[in-house]
């Protein structure tokens, strides 16, 4: 927490994770939801920071969930597992055009880091 | 100038490090048993409350929920839904109900940072990608 969020008693973090549970709380306290099946997805960093926060947090998730699926491979994730992971890679390749456009960029830059 | 000679002489001789390429290959460390990971989850759990500001967790206040302007579609149905997380502080979202006889099972969806917000219609982002992806 910074001195700001510290002025307030709650990070940014904080308040969307604290929304995201009592989101849950509101969700098994409807009568045409089952309590028992409730699931979290996203979609930004492979559905990695609300998503699994609630499902790490709340006791309702918890006991149910036994795999937290990506609702999406996220663009910025395949580009960034694209880089990483040469596997990934062959199964996924960049566009050819985006690999030219990429080195056209590349050439015709004026300095040289 | 003669200030900057020590540092230079330093990193001089401290060694360099093996640096990380894009063909490094991340292997995540398998748990050799249920319990070893149940005892990792509950400090992953303790660490992100505690790193939220969460931990002691605030009071479980009224929820207040309103839920209003339900749209009827053939299959489903869309209602705008408002909620107190605290006191006097609103969350809003929308609720999918599908047609029928419930209790279904529920997905929540926190939609993150996309331009129209919970309103953004893409492959990515949309509930029906996400409720898809959870076998509904």
């Amino acid at each position: 927490m910074d001195r700001r969020e510290s002025l307030w008693g709650l990070s940014l973090a904080g308040l969307q994770l604290w929304n995201a549970l009592r989101s849950l709380d509101f969700l098994q306290s409807r009568p045409d939801v089952d309590g028992e099946r409730i699931g979290a997805a996203g979609a930004t960093g492979r559905g990695a920071s609300p998503a699994s926060n609630c499902v790490l947090s709340h006791p309702a998730v918890e006991g149910g969930a036994r795999r937290l699926t990506p609702a999406r491979r996220s663009p910025t994730f395949d580009r960034f597992s694209t880089l990483i992971d040469p596997e990934n890679a062959r199964r996924h390749p960049p566009p050819t055009h985006a690999i030219r456009a990429g080195v056209r960029r590349f050439a015709s830059r004026k300095r040289v880091i | 100038m003669s200030l900057a000679w020590p540092l230079v002489l330093l990193a001089a001789a401290v060694p360099a490090p093996a640096y990380r390429t894009h063909n490094d290959r991340l292997t995540v460390a398998p748990y050799a048993s249920p319990a070893e990971w149940q005892r990792r989850a509950a400090y992953l759990k303790e660490h992100i409350l505690a790193s939220s500001g969460l931990l002691p967790m605030p009071e479980k206040t009224p929820l207040r929920a309103q839920i209003f302007d339900e749209r009827k579609r053939d299959d489903y149905s869309v209602a705008k839904v408002e909620f107190e997380s605290l006191p006097g502080f609103s969350v809003t979202g929308n609720l999918y109900t599908p047609a029928g006889r419930g209790p279904f099972p529920a997905v929540l969806l926190p939609h993150g940072h996309w331009t129209y917000g919970r309103l953004e219609n893409t492959e990515v982002s949309s509930p029906w990608t996400g409720a898809r992806a959870c076998g509904g």
